[in-house]
């Protein structure tokens, strides 16, 4: 008999064990997308001013050059937003998302899955 | 080993896009373990550190679920480093009865022989019900039908005193798919990932600590050509060690202005990727911010570059290469220099004159 062994599963497997209050809520939907974004539709409209951060205290003559600024991350996730309420989906929220291919004619695919209000609306007409 | 201050270096190898190494069972751990000798503090995901049974634990490493993740490039959220957490564990109400045991198993292990802390436990008031698939870009992605039970069931335990969460989901058999095959063969995307981030994303977004998932799968029948790779996830019954061990000092998060002793976004000196898995938002944040990109040739499903999306990123032909390159960082070295020798014409970074005449400097 090993009753240190026994304390330790007791305690470990305390469950909880009371009824969550009912009826409960749908919550959130996860609602999946992929669409073509065309890249002037998300650069930014300046350059960033440099390196902050631990990197700029290594000064301007160690590190690479700063980058082009590259497609802006926050004009990317109203992009998002914006596709999907197209499709009814309200509050839409990208939960996790990438560019997961370019096109030099269709510009940048947007893949992921977002959250969303859970009952989508009806899209406007036209 | 180096004597100069850490640089703080985020390390991704995203979830679900097949990439040849940290596409599979936690093979991404060698990676990580090289990257936070060289910079002396590392910041990554459970996707690199999660080996099923294996893991390995290092002060350096941080722990950070993708979601957090995000916003901490985004410089959004700190992380605040705690030496334990105290963590409540969430089981789908779909796992079986014989499979739960297990999970209670590695739980009462973990306690005994680990010394971790674990409780209060809970099971969801209804099946999760997730469902798999793959996206356009061949890479995986999922869902759950009951994200409500899910936040429900979390919520209580934060309540019951957690202060970061396992959730234990149970995602469905599929022991005969092609897709499997080629992924224990070390050819294919692993099915599941897509899916389990989606999970822990969401309770990262809505409970704001540490969460990552494990998922609860019926064992696989023996495979004796099984890839390497892959071999941490068939050692034993579950998933569950590594996401327990990860969880147990994960740093806290902490929203944004934070005390200053936090590590913030804003102290990244470095972000190592795969060269074509360049579009995702933890490294678009970081570019937009300045922070050297450090791009692997690591192939996988995605062909997305620095190139294409007109970043600038220094090349790195391995990750014993990119482990160069943090370290130059780390020690103020130019890496460009050590990839080729300065050339007679080597631009010395003279400003263009004014153009009303002038010198420059």
């Amino acid at each position: 008999m090993r009753p240190s062994s026994v304390n330790i599963r007791n305690e470990a497997r305390l469950m909880l064990s009371e009824p969550l209050a009912s009826p409960a809520s749908p919550g959130p939907a996860l609602v999946p997308f992929c669409f073509w974004l065309p890249a002037a539709a998300a650069q930014p409209l300046k350059a960033h001013p440099g390196v902050p951060g631990a990197s700029a205290a290594l000064g301007p003559a160690a590190l690479p050059r700063p980058a082009p600024p590259g497609p802006d991350p926050r004009q990317l996730r109203a992009a998002i937003t914006a596709h999907l309420a197209t499709h009814g989906w309200r509050a839409a929220e990208p939960l996790r998302w990438a560019i997961t291919a370019v096109d030099p004619l269709r510009g940048w695919q947007l893949e992921g899955v977002a959250v969303c209000a859970a009952v989508p609306f009806p899209s406007e007409p036209g | 080993m180096s004597d100069s201050p850490a640089l703080p270096t985020l390390l991704l190898i995203p979830t679900g896009i097949g990439c040849q190494q940290g596409g599979y069972a936690g093979d991404g751990l060698p990676v990580a373990r090289l990257l936070a000798a060289a910079s002396g503090c590392l910041v990554t995901h459970p996707n690199v550190m999660n080996a099923a049974s294996l893991y390995w634990s290092d002060h350096r490493i941080h722990y950070v679920e993708g979601w957090a993740l995000d916003r901490f490039a985004a410089g959004e959220l700190a992380l605040a480093p705690r030496p334990a957490q105290r963590i409540g564990v969430l089981f789908d109400a779909a796992i079986e009865p014989e499979l739960l045991e297990r999970h209670g198993q590695v739980i009462d292990a973990c306690r005994a022989s680990l010394g971790l802390t674990i409780g209060p436990l809970l099971r969801s008031d209804a099946p999760l019900e997730v469902s798999l698939r793959l996206g356009e870009s061949g890479s995986s992605w999922g869902s759950l039908a009951n994200p409500g039970s899910l936040l429900r069931a979390a919520e209580r335990l934060v309540q019951g005193g957690a202060t970061a969460i396992a959730v234990v989901a149970r995602f469905p058999d599929d022991p005969d798919s092609e897709a499997l095959a080629a992924y224990r063969a070390g050819a294919g995307v692993d099915g599941l990932a897509g899916a389990e981030a989606v999970i822990s994303h969401l309770l990262v977004r809505h409970l704001g600590i540490p969460c990552a998932h494990a998922p609860a799968l019926a064992a696989l029948p023996l495979d004796p050509a099984l890839d390497p790779r892959a071999a941490a996830e068939e050692l034993g019954h579950t998933f569950l060690p590594c996401v327990l061990v990860g969880l147990s000092r994960a740093p806290d998060l902490r929203p944004e202005p934070a005390a200053a002793d936090c590590l913030h976004g804003s102290d990244l000196g470095a972000v190592v990727t795969p060269a074509s898995a360049m579009g995702g938002a933890a490294v678009l944040a970081c570019a937009a911010r300045g922070v050297p990109l450090i791009a692997v040739d690591n192939p996988c499903q995605l062909r997305v570059s620095a190139e294409d999306l007109g970043l600038a990123a220094l090349p790195a032909r391995s990750y014993a290469e990119a482990a160069g390159l943090v370290n130059a960082l780390r020690e103020g070295l130019d890496p460009r220099l050590l990839q080729r020798a300065p050339a007679a014409g080597w631009e010395r970074g003279w400003l263009k004159p004014e153009p009303g005449g002038g010198r420059a400097w």
